[in-house]
């Protein structure tokens, strides 16, 4: 196995390790209670992005044969619409005179963090990054990934519902063969295997090459 | 890595339009914080801008110009259309769609409208990891700039007035119905406040260098810090600054008055810090800004360290906190350690450095 040391800072090489790709009618009908068998229980106090999240997250973990992540990993979660459903259900409750919204705490996105860490139990720098171009937000993550890596995930309530997730691995022995992606699709395409960022931006290669390995 | 420097700041909250005018009013003690009443007939204390406006909308233009421009990034940005605009904020525009009775839509959309009023070119993030969400934002323009990606990168924290957030930390029993008093005995929780807050960060030499940081998410606590992830946050913005703890002389901490938080984050940071290094914080005097505080209190804290003027509690500190607030301004704190701490467990921190002390300790030597 090949030390985590051995790879270069300069200009690491990701390995894509896990994918977890559910959009629309891909979403299984019965994701909240598969969810809940997953976890042993109905999550409780978290709200629908948040449990999107987790069901995504943890498919896309369990893709790349891990349970856990290490702690210097980084996770990173774009959400455009955010938690809509609570965040409409507080502004109700206001526009009504209520004294107290009930919905607060989960109308703020912040809180599928937690709960991603608590479910991965693993405690490392998470955040809720937004941009429009998922490329962009492709591109910071590699650039402030540590040495084990980063998860991302894209989830969306609905317009339409998804939760979407990559894993990537710090990757020792890197192809020959990148060519610059031209597009967020391409790089998280099924025939894409590495991320590296090159002097025009993200730079992917195909190749399969059992040589990498997953940092642990 | 190249190095990162804190080339300017912009600032507007309770305390004034711009930094100094808040300086004047920290050595008059500060503002007092409005009244805000909910639906119940509960009236809160928040720590509101001085600025009629129009509607939301057009004060928020008129806020976050003004405090770009005291940043000087408009000339700067200039130089290079790639320059990265870092939107930080919990609320977002919430308080616009309070306004209009419009449904909230797309989140992204409030930093886009945000980037057309400032004509800006280049790339346009969001951050809304909730209270550490301007430090987050601090660490990714830091990463873009440290590793050559853009020479400049501009961090924008903005809260603005809303029932929202008042109405959800009120449901939530986090407010006092006072004066926050951070660190105070007999504290009885926070006071929300407004800003906008700019930080320009940039590779060119500067006064404030922005040395590294840390930002660590604790699922144990969805609402709260715990103390170990304090003083693991703290050391690993240490460890990434290349620093031990004897080198810190000043700790901006988060501190905002809840009863249980305070005494978690002095815990966490008693554990890494022997002997503790002098302690500040800014939310008696400026509130909490949730999403802006990370880059209000920085910014608010160099204006104080540069000019002198040290924020004062006015209240008794808690005896059995062990730690309070110092007096004045510390005689040389070259290593400042920030952080924030908040809601999804979030724990953050960055480390500045006050090149001018390094230059006089070189001077010395």
């Amino acid at each position: 196995m090949i030390a985590a040391e051995t790879i270069s800072n300069k200009n690491p090489v990701w390995r894509i390790t896990g994918r977890a790709f559910h959009s629309g009618n891909e979403l299984p009908g019965n994701w909240r209670d598969l969810l809940a068998t997953r976890l042993g229980q109905r999550p409780r106090r978290i709200g629908i992005l948040a449990e999107l999240a987790l069901f995504g997250a943890l498919d896309c973990m369990d893709s790349a044969g891990e349970k856990t992540l290490s702690g210097d990993t980084v996770l990173r979660v774009c959400s455009l619409r955010g938690a809509a459903t609570a965040i409409g259900q507080v502004l109700g409750q206001i526009r009504q005179e209520l004294p107290m919204p009930f919905n607060f705490l989960q109308s703020q996105p912040s809180q599928l963090l937690p709960a991603l860490a608590a479910a991965l139990k693993w405690q490392g720098d998470a955040g809720i990054v937004v941009a429009r171009d998922r490329m962009s937000l492709a591109i910071l993550a590699a650039r402030q990934a540590g040495p084990n890596g980063m998860l991302l995930g894209w989830v969306e309530e609905e317009e339409p519902r998804l939760s979407q997730w990559i894993r990537l691995a710090p990757c020792a022995l890197p192809p020959d063969g990148f060519a610059a992606a031209s597009s967020f699709e391409k790089i998280v395409l099924p025939g894409t295997l590495y991320w590296r960022l090159g002097r025009a931006g993200m730079e992917i290669a195909p190749v399969p090459d059992t040589s990498c390995m997953k940092a642990t | 890595m190249r190095p990162v420097y804190l080339r300017g700041c912009g600032l507007i909250s309770s305390l004034g339009p711009n930094l100094p005018q808040a300086i004047e009013a920290l050595k008059k003690s500060g503002r007092e914080p409005q009244r805000v009443r909910l639906a119940d007939g509960s009236d809160w204390p928040c720590f509101t801008i001085d600025h009629p406006g129009e509607d939301w909308r057009g004060r928020a233009c008129q806020l976050i110009c003004a405090a770009i421009a005291e940043a000087g990034v408009i000339a700067d940005r200039a130089a290079n259309r790639n320059t990265p605009l870092f939107v930080a904020s919990s609320s977002l525009d919430i308080g616009a769609i309070e306004a209009e009775s419009g449904e909230f839509g797309d989140a992204f959309f409030f930093a886009e409208e945000i980037a057309g009023w400032l004509g800006w070119i280049g790339p346009v993030y969001l951050v809304s990891s909730a209270c550490t969400s301007s430090l987050q934002a601090v660490q990714a323009a830091s990463a873009l700039i440290g590793t050559g990606e853009v020479d400049d990168a501009v961090v924008l924290g903005i809260e603005l007035s809303n029932r929202f957030s008042i109405s959800g930390f009120a449901s939530m029993q986090l407010l006092t119905p006072a004066r926050p008093r951070p660190l105070g005995a007999g504290r009885d929780g926070i006071a929300l406040g407004e800003a906008v807050a700019v930080l320009h960060l940039s590779n060119r030499t500067a006064r404030w260098r922005v040395c590294g940081g840390s930002n660590l998410v604790d699922g144990r606590d969805p609402t709260g810090a715990v103390p170990e992830t304090v003083a693991r946050m703290c050391k690993q913005a240490l460890s990434d600054s290349g620093l031990k703890p004897s080198d810190i002389g000043l700790v901006k901490l988060q501190a905002a008055g809840s009863p249980t938080n305070d005494e978690s984050e002095l815990s966490g940071m008693a554990a890494v810090f022997e002997p503790m290094p002098p302690l500040v914080t800014l939310k008696a005097v400026m509130g909490h800004t949730l999403g802006a505080s990370g880059a209000a209190e920085i910014a608010l804290l160099t204006a104080c360290l540069e000019s002198g003027i040290w924020p004062q509690a006015g209240y008794a500190f808690d005896p059995g906190l062990r730690h309070e607030m110092a007096p004045e301004k510390p005689p040389a704190a070259r290593y400042i350690l920030a952080d924030i701490l908040g809601f999804g467990g979030g724990h953050a921190a960055v480390i500045l450095e006050d090149t001018s002390v390094r230059s006089e300790e070189d001077a010395e030597q």
